[in-house]
């Protein structure tokens, strides 16, 4: 009869426990689920667009895959070298200077692709270029990102590729990928991935506010993950560049407690020069 | 700060004043319609403000009393040196045009440099623009009949 008693408390108990939980907040998760995805296949696309404002002519288009988005920029034959800034309130979808493009030439584009796992809507953004990239101004509808609780430690990667104008006005070819991963629970285990998809120029991995050592070299600066573990693993492991030779690079450290970095920006600088930006969340170590 | 502003007031007269407020409001709106970036209207309405403000009370300050001959022979020079700056600010901002890009190569090439040199361009064209209406108002505050009269 007493032990009858217990086990009813017991259960009494845990029911209560579970209810308490339950309306509480929900506990993180690490999310294995899209670890494999790392390319975005569009199944869903808005209208491309086209911008005809005081003789800046170009194309942009927005499309949507699952669990990732691309958004790529061209300018048409017979146009200059157009600065481009496109973003939204939370994102920078793509922020550079479009090569000049010869008529009766084609024009190649610049692409961004954005995996994870946030749920995608549709909404307003900003397509501003010209001077300053603030001359002229469109807002496009596009696939945003929504603004929600993470309740899932999903991999964040983010890829940029095709041709932009260099410092020297000259359009080089990039292709760079960077990704985010957490594994383990207290410690969790951050991944990191830099590594180049396709034909592209090589890079010096460089710390936000650092330029290259020549004006010609490239260098890129992920702000997101930019913590002191993260440039003490670069060191220890002597890694400077990315290259054809060194085509990947994969950062591992740990951290007790963790946060996301979502704002912050993926920046390819020549010399003093920003030639490509995009923003490219990740996890970094909380302080 | 008041006192002194009124008596470079007194020193050119109102008709000049107000003179020098137009051609600082054209010189300053004119260019606008020219660009629509929010950040060089910026830069073209600060530097001209300032460079107005400077021909105004430098020019008073230093040329009350003197001789009329005087002060018109360094309106002339002034005016001369007015078109400098001034090319310098809508040649710049002509040069940013793509379609005069798409026209002329070396306008092309100029234009990239220009671009790739941001934000300097900004500056450029704000200095510009601020010496430009220094000496223009300099030149038309050295034009009053009543600054050579003035005593400060």
């Amino acid at each position: 009869m007493k032990v009858r008693r217990i086990v009813l408390l017991l259960l009494l108990v845990s029911c209560v426990t579970i209810l308490i939980g339950g309306g509480a907040e929900k506990e993180i998760t690490v999310d294995e689920s899209s670890f494999g995805q790392l390319e975005c296949e569009i199944i869903e696309s808005m209208p491309a667009g086209l911008t005809n404002q005081g003789g800046y002519v170009f194309n942009y288009q927005c499309g949507k895959g699952k669990d990732c988005r691309s958004y790529g920029l061209r300018n048409v034959p017979g146009t200059v070298l157009t600065p481009v800034l496109w973003k939204d309130k939370q994102e920078t979808f793509l922020d550079v200077n479009l090569p000049e493009c010869p008529a009766s030439s084609s024009c190649p584009w610049i692409e961004v692709i954005k995996i994870s796992t946030r749920s995608i809507i549709i909404g307003e953004t900003t397509l501003s270029y010209g001077i300053n990239k603030d001359e002229y101004k469109d807002e496009p509808d596009a696939y945003r990102k929504k603004l929600e609780q993470e309740t899932k430690l999903s991999p964040f990667i983010t890829i940029i590729r095709g041709t932009v104008a260099d410092a020297q006005k000259k359009p080089i070819e990039i292709a760079i990928r960077v990704s985010s991963y957490v594994g383990g629970v207290k410690p969790y285990r951050l991944t990191y991935e830099i590594a180049i998809v396709g034909k592209s120029e090589a890079f010096q991995i460089l710390r936000p506010g650092i330029v290259p050592a020549e004006p010609s070299v490239l260098g890129l600066i992920w702000e997101a993950p930019a913590s002191k573990p993260f440039f003490e693993y670069l060191y220890q492991m002597g890694i400077k560049e990315l290259s054809a030779k060194v085509g990947k690079i994969v950062v591992d450290i740990t951290a007790r407690e963790i946060e996301v970095e979502e704002s912050k920006l993926l920046i390819v600088v020549q010399g003093t020069k920003r030639i490509a930006a995009t923003t490219a969340p990740a996890y970094r170590p909380k302080d | 700060m008041w006192d002194y502003i009124k008596k470079v007031f007194k020193l050119v007269g109102a008709i000049y004043t107000f003179l020098n407020v137009a051609s600082l409001l054209g010189i300053m709106f004119f260019p606008f319609k020219i660009t629509t970036s929010y950040t060089l209207r910026g830069f073209i309405a600060g530097f001209s403000i300032i460079g107005g403000m400077l021909g105004y009370f430098l020019t008073a300050s230093s040329w009350a009393g003197k001789e009329r001959a005087r002060c018109l022979h360094r309106r002339n020079i002034y005016l001369a040196i007015f078109w400098f700056p001034l090319l310098i600010f809508i040649g710049t901002l002509v040069i940013f045009r793509p379609e005069v890009a798409i026209k002329y190569p070396l306008v092309r090439t100029i234009r990239e440099i220009l671009l790739t040199a941001m934000p300097l361009p900004n500056f450029i064209v704000g200095f510009g623009a601020g010496f430009a209406l220094y000496f223009l108002i300099g030149a038309i505050t050295l034009s009053s009949p009543e600054l050579p009269e003035s005593h400060p």
